[in-house]
Parts: structure tokens; C-alpha cells; sequence
């Protein structure tokens, strides 16, 4: 009697120990877990430009530089002029696209009088890197006409405003080949032929001064030489340089700083480069790619 | 002599029962000897549930992985992708589901919800691989972007 009532609490137990193994079991479901994090950090660079001078007594105070020019001391035409320079002070290529020049002063201005201004001219690239400072642009007064006594003891004051843009994408400019067409069967020896096609300035203002073009190639035989020796009008100044790597020729071409008719429509089939092969394979270039305009 | 036949008989009968008794009693002796059992074993393990990240040029540390993008250097639309590979290196399938930090506001958008909702919880089976294609993207930015940082975090949730 006392061993079957053992027997019944021993199964009662077991029951009981069943059903809180099944709410074990339920609880065990919901608690198995496991998880994890990506994260994406992005940051955005900083744009900015200043300017200064290497003026005598030149004050730089934020993004504006001021300075006293020497008195006009003579009649004889001659100009009165100093160096301006626009630095980078942010983390991504500007360029500087031009100048706003604010007049002012007593003295009386052309065409009505005599005094003249310089327009601070683009000298070499327009382009200034990260921590750069551009060549000197030069501002000031400038007068081809003698002055008169009306201009005596006149004071004349120009406010030159660097106007600096982000520099465009490589989409402002455009290009395509012409020439070779696909499976041109190069020439034995490796004797340079043209690679030529039209290149559009698109929207580079005030005009294009360079650009950095990728043309894919295959080369059924031998290895694949270019040379830039003949950059467009390398005798104005021109400069170029190219290479190969990957199946890819990588060209930039540099426009001397005379050449101002690159600017926005602007079209012309020019030559890009000229290549050679070390045997007489066949050669088929693909789309060119702009990566690069200034 | 009949009565001792039938006396002997009786005797016999007593004899015999008592043999019999005797050897029921041996009977029971061999039953005590003979012994054999047997065990029933039930073992039980818990598989696991554990999953693995990773992300093309992603830092991982622990069960965490991240990207950081190139600092943007152009007011150009563009992206910053994280492409996140969650896989179930556990014994066990799971359902995993994804939330976004998300909170960006235009010109920022959320690769991962935008154009598309939140991908739907999903089961990934052990040893397979769930992919989502997130990341940050902006369309063109402006000055007030400038010197903006941006960050983005996706929880990935699995539960078995």
C-alpha cells in the first residue's frame, strides 16, 4: 500500500516534471537568439577658398585680403599692380572660375576717364588642390593714357572677389574615337599611329584647360606603346603624358594657356594620342572615358 | 497390506508433493539466478543559432562590421553602399529580420528602404547566406551638406 502510494506520486511528479519541460521548452523557443550590426559611416568633405597677397602691408582678415598700393607719383601711363593669390581651404579641388571687381573711389574710371583696371587674368591652371594656393593673379590699377591734373589727388579703391566653383564632373566634357576602327591591324615594328577622335567641351567653364581620357584596348598580339610627344598644339605649350596598364591607355592632355577656344559647345576632332605595338597584332580601343576635366 | 499400499501411496502422494514443493522451490531458486536487464538511453542536445556578418570593404569585430565611405568630394548624387551578407553558421534555422537606424533626411536617403520597404523577416536555413543591399545615398548635394557626417546602422535580429 505504501509502495503504490509512492508509485502514484512518483507519476505525479513525472507529470508535472512533462509539463514544466513543455513550458521549458516554449520559454527555450522564444529566448534563442542572435543578432548583429552593419553600420555605414559617410562624410561629406569641406569647399572653401581665401585670398591673399604678397603685398607690402597686406591684411588678411577671413576671406578677404586688403592692401594699399603705392601712390601714383607720374603722369606717364604705367600701372599699379600686385599679386592676389587664391588658396584651398577645404578638402576638394576648386577652381576658380573668375573674378568680380568692385570699383570705386574719386578718381574717375575709362571709358570716361583715364584709370583702368586689371581683370587679374587667368595665369596656368585654374585648378587649386586641397591645401594649394594658385598661381598669382595680378590686380590693380592700370593707364594707357597719361594723366591729367583732374587726376590729381584722386584715391581709387578695387574690391577683387574670387569666384570659386566646384570643379566639374568629367561628364561636362564629352568624347569619342574616330580612329583606329576595331580589328586595326597594326603596323609591324611599332610605328605610332593616331588615335584620334571629337572631344566637346559640354560645359567646363570659362573654358576647358585639361582632361584625363581611359580608352579600353585589346591587343591580339604583342604589347601596346602610346606616346604623347605630339599633344594637341604641343607647340603653343601643350602638354601630355600617357600609359598603359590593364588593357586600359590613360591620357592627359594639358592645353597650353593660350588656348581659349575650349569653352562650353565647343567641338573639334583632335588627336589624342598616338600608339605603337612591339608585333603586328590587331588592335580593337573601346569607348573612351573622361575620368578627369579642369 | 492394502492400506499400506494405499498409506504408501498417500506417502508417495506426500513424497512427491513435497518433491513437487521442493522442487518449485528450486524452480524459484534458478528463477533468482537467471537475471537479465536492459537500458533505455535518451540523449539530448541543443543545436545552435549563431550568425555571421560581413560586408565588401566592412571591418568586422565580433558580430558587428563597418564601412566607412570615402569622404565626398563632389556635390554630385551618389551612393555609399553596404552590401551585408548574413550568414547562418548555426545548426539551427532561423528567422531573421533587419531594422533600419535609418532617420536620414533628404538629400540622404536609406538604400535599403528607399524605393523599397524594409525587406520582410525571412528564413535562412544553416549554412545560407541573406544579403541586403543598403547603404547611403544622396541626390546632389549643397553648401549647407558640407562638413556633414552621416551614419547609418542596420540591427539584423534572428530567432529560432
Amino acid at each position: 500500500m505504501k509502495a503504490l502510494r509512492n508509485l502514484k506520486t512518483a507519476a505525479v511528479l513525472m507529470s508535472v516534471g512533462g509539463l514544466g519541460f513543455g513550458l521549458i521548452g516554449t520559454g527555450v523557443r522564444a529566448a534563442i537568439t542572435a543578432g548583429g550590426t552593419a553600420t555605414v559611416n559617410q562624410s561629406v568633405g569641406t569647399f572653401g577658398c581665401a585670398v591673399s597677397s604678397d603685398a607690402p602691408g597686406a591684411v588678411v582678415s577671413g576671406n578677404s585680403v586688403t592692401f594699399q598700393l603705392p601712390e601714383i607719383d607720374a603722369s606717364a601711363p604705367g600701372s599699379d599692380l600686385a599679386n592676389i593669390y587664391v588658396s584651398n581651404t577645404g578638402s576638394m579641388p576648386v577652381e576658380v572660375t573668375g573674378w568680380t571687381i568692385a570699383k570705386s573711389g574719386t578718381i574717375t574710371y575709362t571709358p570716361s576717364g583715364r584709370m583702368n583696371y586689371a581683370s587679374a587674368p587667368f595665369v596656368g591652371g585654374a585648378v587649386v588642390a586641397p591645401g594649394a594656393t594658385s598661381p598669382a593673379y595680378k590686380g590693380g590699377f592700370q593707364w594707357t593714357a597719361a594723366l591729367t591734373n583732374t587726376d590729381l589727388g584722386k584715391t581709387g579703391k578695387l574690391i577683387y572677389t574670387a569666384n570659386c566653383g566646384e570643379v566639374p564632373s568629367p561628364s561636362s566634357v564629352t568624347g569619342t574615337l574616330s580612329g583606329p576602327s576595331a580589328g586595326y591591324g597594326m603596323p609591324i615594328g611599332g610605328n605610332p599611329i593616331s588615335v584620334y577622335g571629337t572631344l566637346t567641351n559640354v560645359g567646363v567653364t570659362p573654358y576647358l584647360h585639361s582632361f584625363t581620357m581611359q580608352i579600353p584596348y585589346t591587343l591580339s598580339t604583342g604589347t601596346l606603346t602610346c606616346d604623347m610627344t605630339n599633344a594637341y598644339m604641343a607647340s603653343a605649350g601643350g602638354t601630355g603624358s600617357c600609359s598603359i596598364s590593364g588593357g586600359v591607355l590613360t591620357l592627359t592632355q594639358n592645353f597650353a594657356s593660350t588656348v581659349t577656344i575650349w569653352t562650353p559647345g565647343h567641338n573639334q576632332s583632335i588627336n589624342y594620342v598616338y600608339v605603337g605595338a612591339t608585333a603586328g597584332g590587331t588592335l580593337t580601343m573601346g569607348t573612351p572615358v573622361l575620368t578627369a576635366v579642369s | 497390506m492394502s492400506i499400506r499400499k494405499h498409506l504408501g501411496v498417500k506417502a508417495a502422494v506426500t513424497i512427491l508433493a513435497i518433491g513437487g514443493l521442493g522442487m518449485g522451490l528450486i524452480g524459484s531458486g534458478v528463477a533468482a539466478t537467471f537475471t537479465s536487464s536492459g537500458t533505455a538511453t535518451a540523449n539530448v542536445a541543443v543545436g545552435t543559432l549563431s550568425m555571421s556578418l560581413s560586408a565588401p570593404g566592412g571591418t568586422v569585430v565580433g558580430n558587428a562590421v563597418t564601412v566607412n565611405c570615402p569622404t565626398i568630394q563632389s556635390s554630385a548624387a551618389g551612393t555609399c553602399p553596404l552590401t551585408v551578407s548574413v550568414k547562418n553558421t548555426g545548426s539551427m534555422p532561423f528567422t531573421l529580420s533587419v531594422a533600419s537606424s535609418d532617420g536620414l533626411l533628404a538629400p540622404w536617403s536609406d538604400m535599403l528602404a528607399v524605393p523599397g520597404p524594409i525587406p520582410a523577416p525571412q528564413v535562412v536555413a544553416p549554412g545560407a547566406t541573406a544579403v541586403f543591399n543598403g547603404g547611403i545615398a544622396w541626390s546632389v548635394l549643397s553648401n549647407s551638406d558640407l562638413g556633414a557626417a552621416k551614419s547609418l546602422t542596420y540591427t539584423f535580429s534572428a530567432s529560432a
